[in-house]
């Protein structure tokens, strides 16, 4: 590396490194004061650039060590100046590194080609190093506002965060690979070509960890949509239940009247008296209305009872609602709203009318609570990948959904999904550790 | 041979009932002794804690079904009740009493049939199972509900019951080979526990009867999936 070849001066890497890691600074939530975050941040700097020049000249086998170390150091500035988590912190870091990688790389390229084009001006190095600094975290900085950085970070899984460390690390080995080996099918002797592999692959391993970061945003985004929309059926479905209970009460008031009249007219003690018990009893059976402990609860199960009235559905259900309160509103509804929906269906496809049968229960047992929503379903099942069937609606681009984000919910509470048919019974089990 | 109680104040309603039982009985091929009651305080007065089932109305005249439930709970915490009723509402709110299920009326025999069966398979899971095990001087037969967990401690396995402890020589395998039907669950390499007792699931373990035992990481689901199938039978 001799030359105009020369590699990268360590202090420019530093800056690199520096430099990402401050981007991040603007898009998470800051720890502390602007005052004392600045603070940290001139400090990280000099931290950053006295390690980088230091370890610049050791030889190539301390390299990797060296190069841990900066990573952990802005590791440590991302952690300290950011209130987030050591997972989403290192899921920052990893991303600062690759990006202050590919910033250093392409200044240097730049730079080497400018220099062996005869630009020998000694402030030129200065504006060409802030120029690309600033274009390449400016950048970055525009393409991850829109991506939530932050929402995403809080909801960050541990799979996602592995698979970007091992794209991070491969990216990583893969571009510098050539410094290291020089005879292999994916290395160059050549300098100007070393040059270019690791600009190249760190652009690249830039642009997948964004296609997939945004890709997962989708994803989180579609959940909401889904569970949101679940919220506005159930909502939509509370109203038409008054409704329909409005035009019941309409249609008993009239009867009534009707009723009144005749009992006045009946003169024998005793038919008055099996005809009132048989108002009563009528009064009874049309009680719609229910209370499980639990107001969402109530919403759900008192306009599915009054579907399944009136289209021949056998809905019972044994409910202790108040076991339910430490769940949010949306994934209560996203729970029973999908699965009462799907077993009103399934019984539906039914032809006779006294099999239509379903039952619910939610109880508690020792320190679980236990849900069970069962239908009479005389159908086979399929079972599709990650153990829940498969939809046996046509449609299969909007359904198949809802088991899904029945699960979706339930995990968010460390608890258990299942589904299985058992002599003619289709049931779906959930147990949920209680809170 | 199960005995079913049938109390409900309206003649032709208990008829009905007795009438569908016995259907049932030449359908499945299964023993019912039957017993009627006319009202809720006929049952409770007396209760001698003889019956499986208990299909119950809720309105009757002098003691509703439901108070009569409550009672008999406080007597009997096994026997499955069935609540028979045009009351939703209270239904809804059987889980009180822990009542297994109930039947809107008019009762047609196919729903009926239905739950009577579901009624039958959660009573034949309650039957009582022994298990023998070796001591220094003889054997000692101990219900499968007595014993907690099992632990294996080299060639030596330990019992945790109601009992106390026992060490006996013997291979887990063979033990959770006999037990896992019985509702008993292999959780990690070195123990054995009883479902029944699971009161917590944790990350790494789960809390039985207060201690902490182990469970392997990837034991954890399955254990979840093996507890809602032992509670689906509401074995309680």
């Amino acid at each position: 590396m001799e030359g105009i070849y020369q590699n990268i001066p360590r202090l420019y890497t530093a800056l690199a490194e520096w430099a990402a890691c401050a981007m991040y600074l603007f898009l998470l939530e800051r720890r502390y004061s602007e005052k004392v975050t600045v603070i940290l941040a001139v400090l990280a700097l000099a931290v950053q650039a006295v390690l980088l020049v230091l370890t610049g000249g050791l030889p190539v086998v301390f390299w990797i060590p060296s190069m841990v170390t900066a990573v952990f150091f802005m590791y440590v500035f991302l952690y300290k100046s950011c209130r987030t988590t050591t997972m989403s912190a290192g899921y920052c870091c990893a991303k600062a590194f690759l990006l202050a990688e590919f910033a250093a790389s392409l200044e240097w390229q730049l730079h080497t080609y400018l220099l062996a084009a005869g630009v020998r001006m000694e402030w030129f190095r200065f504006v060409l190093l802030a120029g690309v600094y600033f274009l390449v975290f400016g950048a970055v900085y525009c393409l991850e506002k829109p991506l939530q950085t932050r929402e995403y970070l809080a909801q960050l899984s541990k799979r996602e965060f592995f698979l970007a460390m091992m794209m991070v690390a491969f990216v990583f080995a893969f571009s510098n690979l050539s410094f290291v080996i020089t005879e292999s099918p994916f290395t160059s002797r050549i300098q100007a070509d070393i040059f270019n592999i690791r600009t190249l692959v760190d652009l690249g391993g830039i642009a997948f960890l964004y296609a997939f970061q945004s890709r997962m945003c989708e994803y989180l985004a579609e959940k909401e949509v889904l569970a949101v929309q679940n919220v506005l059926k159930s909502q939509y479905e509370q109203y038409r239940s008054y409704q329909d209970s409005m035009e019941l009460i309409h249609i008993k008031y009239h009867d009534l009247k009707h009723q009144i009249a005749g009992l006045r007219a009946e003169t024998d003690k005793g038919r008055r008296e099996r005809w009132i018990d048989a108002m009563e009893q009528e009064l009874d059976a049309n009680e719609m209305s229910i209370d499980t402990g639990n107001q969402v609860l109530d919403t759900i199960f008192g306009a599915k009872l009054l579907q399944a009235k009136k289209s021949g559905v056998r809905m019972t259900c044994v409910i202790d609602g108040a076991l339910l309160g430490f769940m949010y509103v949306t994934d209560i509804c996203t729970i029973f709203g999908n699965a009462l929906d799907n077993a009103m269906e399934s019984v539906m496809m039914l032809p006779e009318p006294e099999k239509r049968l379903i039952h619910a229960t939610v109880s508690s047992y020792r320190g679980f609570v236990y849900i069970e929503i069962a239908n009479y379903c005389e159908q086979e099942l399929e079972v599709a990948e990650g153990d829940l069937p498969k939809t046996t609606k046509s449609d299969r681009k909007n359904h198949g959904f809802g088991l899904k984000s029945v699960r979706y919910s339930v995990e968010k509470y460390k608890g258990n999904v299942t589904v299985g048919i058992k002599d003619n019974w289709f049931e779906l089990k959930i147990l949920l550790p209680k809170q | 041979m199960i005995c079913i109680a049938i109390v409900e104040d309206e003649k032709i309603y208990g008829e009905q009932l007795e009438r569908y039982l016995r259907q049932y009985q030449e359908e499945y091929q299964i023993e019912f002794k039957i017993t009627r009651f006319h009202d809720g305080d006929e049952i409770v007065n007396g209760y001698r804690g003889a019956w499986d089932i208990i299909l119950m109305d809720i309105q009757m005249q002098f003691m509703d079904g439901m108070s009569a439930a409550e009672r008999i709970r406080e007597l009997d915490r096994n026997v499955a009740i069935i609540f028979i009723t045009n009351m939703t509402q209270c239904a809804v709110r059987g889980y009180a009493v822990d009542a297994l299920d109930y039947i809107v009326k008019p009762v047609e025999y196919f729903s009926f049939a239905q739950k009577l069966g579901r009624a039958i398979e959660r009573i034949r899971q309650k039957d009582e199972n022994y298990l023998y095990i070796p001591v220094e001087d003889g054997m000692v037969k101990l219900n499968l509900r007595e014993i907690y967990y099992i632990e294996s401690q080299g060639h030596v396995l330990k019992y945790s019951t109601a009992r106390g402890e026992y060490h006996v020589r013997g291979n887990m395998q063979t033990q959770e080979d006999t037990l896992s039907d019985y509702g008993f669950f292999r959780s990690h390499k070195g123990f054995l526990i009883n479902l029944h007792y699971v009161d917590e699931v944790r990350e790494n373990g789960c809390i039985l009867r207060g201690e902490n035992l182990p469970v392997s990481r990837k034991k954890r689901k399955l254990l979840m999936d093996k507890l809602m199938e032992y509670m689906h039978l509401g074995v309680k």
